[in-house]
């Protein structure tokens, strides 16, 4: 074979490999499974490959899809994932969209007035959130006595993710006696 | 009178006798396309496309620095198309098209043309473009993050993570015979073991890549993964054989150590280069800080190839 067969040869090669990879990659995108596979949690602490499939199905483990993915009782078809409400965004602050589901579900508007509209209006994270020194924030304060609401201490423990995320995993293994509970047996350290 | 014959030429026409680079090339792609097909098979469409795109880019890559550099167009040696195959073969199949164009640009460019072209390189310029897009998307690269998508009938995290993060325990489902015939994550051609060996021995045999640096790369991965059990921490090292059939090993020992331009020529620096290649690997992965030590293993004997191949060489025209 001659130099110029070996080039043309070559400039065939490139114009029909150009082709099928352009076409293939157009007509096989790698799309997100509807109902997911596995799930990678990205967080400081070092990724955590999580089985979604092998945790729902029948032959995995079984879990329905209430026990992890709450706040949505009226529409059981319609779950959210986890990261849409404790955003990776976000991952130190509390859920940012909290009026989507409480909203209907409860009585925010009496009990928090303050938490809708006008200049000092309060986010939900103001009085939903964890203290460093597990004090009642100052928000809270400022409308409530501490003596007040020193019963409701479980909400004012809301969750930002990686609470909501622990909780979530390590409460199941333990309740099952099963699945890893320490650290460095999920996270990719 | 001193009258040694020392070089012989009998006078024209001469018999050329038949190989060539693109011979030589085109061998090693049909060797390696060997290892495609269960990527393909698994994979799918976007296996395909991330090949192909690959292999296409990388020629484009070469035309278009022969152009600038007013060079004849090399091409048709093969060499830019074995560079396409082999990065896609290393790469997850959900690579994105834009990362594979990168992938091939740091390979053929920057790995390659920057020095001089065929011969001029000193890093296998795969391992180069592969060092880079790893460490520049680490998530594009990383196979758990990117074959979430995929569910096979095997265990999908990938082995070598697994056993970095969670220890020994972590890999209990992985059977010698699953990681030899491909029931793993990885690269698109980079996990069947079975088809890189019968594609590493028809090389060998046909004299296309050196056995001394295969053999000795593995070897020297085997006796040092071996060392570890023996004499490490009990049950925290992997065994010597999940280290050859996992990761990049086989890839590494027979397609990417071997390149004629990074490798030494001598019988025994090959031998101590390809040992190190092997050892280093496996001292990265199991006391270092990279999940699979070969690229850069390879990277790093290709920095001291130059050094290695003037062990004791043998002098040009010296009879016996």
């Amino acid at each position: 074979m001659t130099s110029n067969n070996e080039l043309r040869l070559a400039y065939c090669l490139t114009v029909i490999l150009l082709l099928v990879g352009g076409i293939c990659f157009a007509a096989y995108p790698v799309e997100k499974p509807k109902d997911p596979v596995r799930k990678m949690f990205k967080t400081s602490a070092g990724n955590v490959l999580f089985t979604h499939k092998v945790h729902r199905v029948e032959t995995g483990y079984g879990a329905a899809c209430i026990d992890c993915h709450h706040h949505h009782e009226e529409d059981p078809e319609n779950y959210k994932a986890c990261g849409d409400c404790h955003t990776a965004e976000l991952p130190k602050t509390v859920p940012q969209n909290c009026l989507e589901c409480h909203d209907s579900a409860g009585n925010i508007e009496d009990h928090h007035p303050k938490t809708i509209e006008g200049d000092e209006a309060r986010l939900c994270k103001d009085c939903h959130q964890k203290t460093k020194d597990g004090s009642i924030p100052e928000a809270c304060t400022e409308c409530h006595e501490p003596d007040e609401i020193k019963g409701k201490q479980k909400i004012m423990n809301f969750q930002n993710r990686s609470d909501a995320f622990h909780k979530q995993c390590i409460d199941c293994h333990k309740e099952y006696g099963s699945g890893p509970v320490e650290c460095s047996s999920c996270h990719v350290m | 009178m001193f009258n040694q014959k020392k070089f012989i030429v009998s006078h024209a026409p001469f018999w050329h006798d038949g190989s060539s680079l693109s011979t030589k090339h085109y061998h090693i792609m049909l060797a390696a396309t060997l290892a495609v097909i269960p990527g393909f098979v698994q994979y799918g469409g976007p296996a395909v496309a991330v090949v192909c795109f690959s292999i296409a880019t990388a020629m484009i890559w070469e035309m278009i620095i022969n152009k600038i550099a007013k060079q004849p167009v090399t091409i048709g040696d093969g060499n830019a198309a074995l560079i396409g195959l082999l990065l896609a073969m290393m790469i997850p199949a959900t690579t994105p098209w834009w990362a594979v164009l990168t992938g091939t640009f740091l390979a053929i460019v920057i790995g390659k043309q920057i020095f001089g072209g065929l011969g001029g390189n000193p890093f296998h310029p795969v391992v180069v473009s592969m060092a880079i897009l790893s460490l520049s998307w680490k998530g594009i690269f990383d196979f758990n993050e990117a074959l979430l998508p995929y569910d096979f009938n095997f265990t999908m995290a990938y082995p070598l993570a697994s056993l970095k993060a969670f220890g020994p325990d972590s890999i209990s489902s992985f059977s010698i015979t699953d990681l030899l015939i491909g029931r793993q994550t990885g690269g698109i051609g980079s996990t069947c073991g079975i088809a890189l060996l019968i594609g590493g021995l028809y090389l060998i045999l046909r004299g296309f890549i050196r056995w001394e640096i295969s053999f000795s790369f593995l070897a020297g991965a085997f006796v040092t993964a071996f060392l570890f059990t023996l004499f490490g921490e009990e049950g925290k090292y992997a065994g010597p054989l999940f280290h050859i059939f996992t990761g990049y090993t086989l890839i590494g020992a027979i397609y990417l150590a071997t390149e004629d331009s990074s490798s030494p020529v001598n019988f025994i620096p090959m031998l101590l280069y390809g040992a190190g290649c092997g050892i280093m690997t496996i001292l990265i992965r199991n006391i270092g800080a990279y999940v699979d030590g070969v690229v850069l293993a390879i990277f790093l004997m290709n920095l001291a190839n130059p050094l290695i191949d003037k062990i004791r060489p043998k002098a040009l025209g010296k009879v016996a």
